[in-house]
């Protein structure tokens, strides 16, 4: 019988193999991991898969996609090899994020108080009064403790070297947890044996601690406020989590239509009437979250919120104008912030970053688009971009025109040859896939880190986007004690 | 001059609408440059709690809602305000970052080709107040005031494109030249006091113009592009500013219901010093 890994080609020389350093030897934390695949039949994986696929389906794990015509409701993809990070890795990168997730907040304190990092010109002012995300409507407006990003998800890669760096931060609402909670039941179920062979630190108390985090921010400390999740609907891509979630933490999820302000005071409908709402966590994004404030034409808000947020009555989590933080050419920043608010250097680097809206930098990327990945400064999820590469002559010269166009909108970044992780891509074999790394952060009266996170795959062969609404899937990532 | 304003807008609705929520821009700015706000009464009707805040740009701004159903909505804004004809000497100081937030394009205020063109015509003018006088000059010539040509949601570039318009139109066009040109510029919202001696057809109570930042001699100098005078004068009452008409609606809301809108505005605006003098009255009906 030929044994799984046996006909794994990792080509380690020109990309960072998770699992296999370049001397073809595994890595020391991944040794029991591929004894054990190493013993499975094809019959054996078979059956894991079956196994695997029922459970989600009857989760009815699903995510939408846009922009396709057929069934938008999909199984959100999920890969059987785990990946295995060793707790001494796992220290470094929670380092670094605690770091990076604590300048940002302050960074948003400030631009939203004083605009002292403006003032002192270490960011151009108007690059941030330019960003599309920043909200005037927000300045002066203090949220309890002080703290505007709750809940994060930043994006980690690694690079040729295995060196982990930032690809994005988001720190509007980001989604995914639900996915990463699932893929670990799901894995402890099809591999009991091998789960038990590691020390896999845990997960699962994710939603307890998200509800903790939502009540110390209510507006006036209370014994049990009233928390509530706040979701566009049925027809958003991530309504499934937003369910979920509710129900893990046990507060109500709503919708718009099902609040309503009143005398600056935000209540839920119920069958006994108007009950008051502390805490909304919110997965609705700005410009929809008060007709009043923002879009006239929303229907997913509720009119008059920002004011109660703003009057101190309710808190929004995340609150209003984060996005101005994760916009991708006040990423390029982050570096300089950590070390104007904290005075320390980067843990985690960035990938380098050129600003079309910097003339230098846009010749540079205009002369180099066949090598570059080019993204719009406001997009998330894979949405307007291109990538250099994989490209045709058109499509390039298109986006040059968009480039030229809003320089401000655009920013480019070197094709990085993520690193790689053997992934299953039909029943039988196995190979090497491009991943990235999205651990959950959550920020109440402490920051705190959920082991692990969302590993992202690109199932696609040799494709380097690993965004769901592009064609990637997930794995269930796993810290261990070494 | 001490002058009265009397604001009434009303919101009529064939059928019950419900779940009012409505912010106001209504109150007169205080201490600005040369105006003070005497008095300020705001009144809803049907009877609504009202709360009030400072906005990004400092203009006082009220809001309430009305949960029950209702076939009409009143809001009437009476102020008192007392206006200087000269303004006060400088040196003037004013936010960096704020005149930075007011050199950008905005919702309605775009740099297109045309403005452009228009703006390269002051180009070679040396001296803000200068350059702001002659863009405001030549708007008042070249551009036709004619009301309906437009409508609130009207852009500069249309605006220029068309070649007429009403005072919000003229004061878009005119901070998309200043912006254009590097002088930070923003939109007034506000009254004009006509008394009786504006030309028929060229005057109404609720009235819109600009400012630009001339310096720190000169602060922050009014313009007024729809009138010939150019200058802004005591007749003027401010009430906010933003970048353009976008950041300072006197009224703005929201509400639930199938109803369609019928909206009436009539301002008043009564000198309280010259007894008998007509007041200027007009109704007019936004689209």
């Amino acid at each position: 019988m030929t044994r799984l890994f046996d006909q794994y080609h990792p080509q380690s020389d020109r990309f960072f193999d998770e699992v296999i350093a370049s001397d073809d030897g595994p890595r020391a934390h991944y040794g029991i991991m591929m004894q054990r695949f190493n013993q499975f039949s094809a019959a054996d994986i078979r059956a894991r898969r079956e196994l695997v696929n029922i459970f989600f389906r009857n989760q009815g794990i699903t995510f939408t996609v846009y922009g396709v015509d057929e069934g938008i409701e999909r199984i959100f993809p999920f890969d059987l090899i785990p990946r295995i990070i060793p707790g001494s890795e796992w220290e470094g990168i929670e380092r670094g994020l605690v770091q990076r997730i604590t300048a940002l907040n302050l960074f948003l304190a400030d631009i939203y108080q004083d605009q002292k990092i403006l003032r002192d010109k270490v960011i151009p002012p108007e690059l941030v009064l330019g960003s599309k995300h920043f909200r005037r409507e927000f300045v002066g407006v203090r949220p309890p403790l002080g703290i505007y990003i709750h809940v994060t998800g930043s994006d980690l890669i690694r690079d040729a070297d295995g060196r982990y760096l930032v690809l994005e931060d988001n720190l509007r609402t980001p989604s995914g947890v639900s996915y990463m909670l699932q893929n670990r039941i799901a894995m402890k179920r099809a591999f009991p044996v091998l789960f038990d062979r590691y020390t896999v630190r845990p997960v699962e108390n994710y939603p307890q601690q998200l509800l903790r985090t939502l009540q110390e921010i209510s507006p006036l400390p209370k014994l049990d406020p009233k928390v509530v999740v706040l979701t566009p609907g049925i027809y958003n891509s991530a309504y499934f989590e937003h369910s979920f979630l509710a129900r893990q933490m046990g507060v109500q999820l709503t919708e718009g239509r099902d609040l309503v302000v009143n005398n600056n005071k935000v209540y839920t409908r119920t069958t006994k009437g108007l009950k008051i709402v502390d805490v909304i966590y919110r997965r609705v994004d700005d410009e929809f979250i008060d007709p009043l404030v923002f879009r006239p034409d929303s229907v997913l808000g509720v009119a008059g919120l920002v004011n109660a947020y703003r009057k101190g009555n309710v808190t929004l989590a995340n609150a209003i104008g984060t996005g101005v933080a994760d916009d991708k050419v006040i990423y390029s920043f982050v570096p300089q912030i950590i070390k104007y608010y904290l005075g320390e250097d980067p843990v985690l680097d960035n990938v380098e970053t050129w600003l079309a809206g910097n003339p230098k930098h846009l010749k540079y990327i205009l002369e180099n688009l066949d090598k570059l990945v080019v993204k719009a400064a406001n997009e998330s999820g894979g949405y307007g971009m291109l990538v250099g590469p994989q490209s045709t002559p058109e499509e390039r010269e298109k986006f040059a025109e968009k480039i030229v166009e809003n320089p401000r909108n655009y920013i480019a970044q070197p094709t990085i040859s993520l690193s790689r992780h053997p992934s299953f891509f039909n029943d039988t074999e196995i190979a090497p896939c491009h991943i990235d790394l999205r651990p959950y952060v959550l920020y109440g009266k402490s920051l705190s880190i959920v082991p692990g996170g969302l590993t992202r795959v690109a199932l696609k062969r040799g494709s380097l986007v690993v965004n769901s609404s592009q064609g990637g899937g997930s794995k269930d990532t796993w810290v261990i004690d070494n | 001059m001490i002058l009265k304003v009397e604001h009434s807008t009303i919101f009529e609705y064939e059928e019950p609408i419900y779940e009012t929520a409505t912010e106001v821009r209504l109150h007169p700015a205080n201490g600005a440059g040369s105006q003070q706000c005497v008095s300020f009464n705001l009144q809803v009707t049907p009877s609504a709690a009202i709360f009030d805040y400072p906005d990004f740009y400092g203009n006082r701004v009220h809001h309430f809602n009305i949960l029950q159903s209702h076939k009409r909505v009143q809001i009437v804004a009476t102020s008192v305000v007392e206006t200087a004809a000269h303004q006060e000497t400088g040196p003037f100081t004013e936010d960096e970052i704020l005149l930075l937030d007011l050199l950008a394009e905005s919702r309605y205020v775009h740099f297109d080709a045309a403005i452009q063109v228009l703006a390269d015509r002051f180009r070679e003018i040396d001296e803000p107040f200068r350059q702001s006088t002659e863009i405001c000059r030549y708007i008042n010539d070249t551009f036709l005031y004619e009301p309906g040509a437009t409508d609130v949601h009207s852009t500069s570039a249309v605006v220029m494109a068309l070649g007429r318009g009403v005072c919000q139109d003229f004061a878009h066009i005119m901070l998309a030249a200043c912006r254009n040109l590097g002088l930070p510029a923003r939109y007034v919202s506000g009254y004009l006091y006509g008394g009786g001696s504006t030309p028929e057809g060229q005057d109404e109570a609720s009235h819109a113009w600009c400012e630009v930042w001339c310096g720190k001699e000169n602060g922050w100098a009014g313009f007024d592009p729809t009138h010939k005078t150019l200058f802004v004068d005591d007749r003027y009452i401010k009430i906010g500013t933003g970048r353009d008409y976008g950041d300072v609606p006197p009224v703005r809301g929201t509400y639930k219901g199938t109803s369609s809108e019928k909206l009436g505005v009539s301002v008043r605006v009564s000198s309280l010093e010259h007894d008998g003098e007509t007041p200027a009255t007009r109704h007019h009906h936004p689209a």
